[in-house]
């Protein structure tokens, strides 16, 4: 797959503390977790910073980083973490936001960029369910690494993954069907 | 092909738009030299950051950017900005206003008869807020009259024409002395010829 993580055995050496190296996983992966934070957030600006505040929070961890994991998989946990925090930042920021403008027409967001259905889409699931099927099915990462990535358990994995799915693939049918004027309310599978 | 169909397609049609529509985002700052981390690193404020912040001292941290930035001046005046020194004048700062409000309400428990103990644990820190911050902006103006000082020293042809500012060329430094000990004093400043402290060494460290 093209953008796959590469396997464990091509992975490129790093060596902890050495900001040579660090520069080098910058510029390796910076645009991978780049596109994994525009799914989880709402715009390219949000993305941006939270893929420096990630790079920074990295940077200050990265002499006692441990190679158990590939270093690209240690750095979309902390990305995903900090992405995480953002959103409840956004959450609250929101609501201040609706409370202060009840009765008011709402202004378009200037720096909310129109997205793609599916974008929006992966952006309306759990964010952890999205970002598991970004690391899958854009970054092509194995259970284990998604499991790293997440922070949780790897067996949990195949079905947070395969009950994602199930319901992005529900959501864009029902787009279709609103689109073409046929929807009719399915029941959404839960997922946890 | 639609997202609809087997699991199969589904998975086949979710990895093409990905790439399609995500993979083909690129950031704004792909290089190293553009990152934050970078920045801060050059500029000593991440590793300076992580220590005060490490030990949650989120008063102490901006009574530091208060020094930091309000004394382009002092710095010059030293002709040190090393963040060490600085959270060590710092603490200096905080140490004698605890000393000095400490004596300040004994002499007061003294004076009207009360369980010194007591009245001093309830105070405790107050009003040591008022106390840092008084002490900063005081060493702030403190140095910038000192740089203004010897600005005009040197404008002036010979020091023996104008002995009150050889005296407060003097004084910069030895005025905060008391609340930072080993950060110079009087006539550590004496000699310095060019305009705004520049070529000056390093305060020297105890």
């Amino acid at each position: 797959m093209e953008g796959a993580a590469q396997p464990e055995h091509d992975q490129p050496r790093y060596r902890p503390g050495s900001v040579e190296d660090f520069n080098r996983l910058y510029e390796a992966t910076y645009d991978r977790l780049f596109a994994t934070l525009i799914v989880l957030l709402r715009d390219r600006a949000a993305a941006e910073d939270c893929v420096q505040e990630t790079f920074l929070r990295a940077f200050k961890a990265w002499p006692r980083w441990q190679p158990d994991a590939p270093a690209e998989v240690w750095l979309h946990r902390i990305a995903i973490n900090v992405a995480l925090s953002h959103r409840r930042r956004e959450r609250l920021r929101e609501a201040g936001e609706v409370l202060r403008r009840i009765g008011m027409p709402a202004d378009p967001d200037p720096t909310q960029s129109p997205a793609h259905e599916l974008v929006r889409e992966l952006r309306a699931l759990p964010p952890k369910n999205a970002a598991a099927l970004v690391l899958r099915h854009l970054h092509g990462y194995s259970n284990r690494e998604i499991a790293h990535a997440l922070g949780i358990p790897e067996r949990t994995i195949a079905s947070r993954l395969a009950a994602a799915r199930a319901k992005l693939q529900l959501r864009l049918a029902e787009l279709r069907e609103i689109d073409s004027g046929t929807f009719h309310p399915r029941r959404v599978p839960s997922d946890k | 092909m639609t997202p609809t169909g087997s699991d199969g397609d589904f998975e086949r049609w979710l990895e093409r738009e990905l790439r399609r529509t995500v993979g083909s985002e690129r950031g704004p700052s792909p290089r190293a030299v553009q990152a934050a981390y970078r920045a801060a690193s050059r500029s000593g404020k991440l590793t300076l950051r992580s220590a005060i912040l490490g030990k949650g001292a989120a008063g102490f941290a901006a009574v530091m950017l208060a020094i930091g930035g309000g004394s382009a001046a002092a710095m010059a005046a030293t002709g040190s900005a090393n963040p060490v020194e600085l959270g060590q004048r710092v603490a200096d700062i905080v140490q004698n206003c605890k000393d000095q409000i400490r004596t300040d309400d004994h002499e007061r428990d003294a004076a009207m008869g009360v369980d010194g103990h007591a009245a001093s644990a309830a105070r405790n820190n107050r009003g040591i807020g008022q106390c840092v911050s008084a002490g900063v902006h005081a060493r702030n103006s403190e140095r910038t009259q000192q740089a203004q000082d010897d600005r005009d020293g040197n404008l002036k042809p010979s020091p023996s024409t104008s002995p009150g500012k050889a005296q407060d060329s003097g004084r910069g430094d030895g005025g905060g002395s008391a609340a930072a000990p080993g950060q110079g004093g009087p006539g550590q400043d004496k000699g310095h010829g060019k305009p705004g402290g520049h070529g000056r060494q390093p305060t020297p460290r105890p």
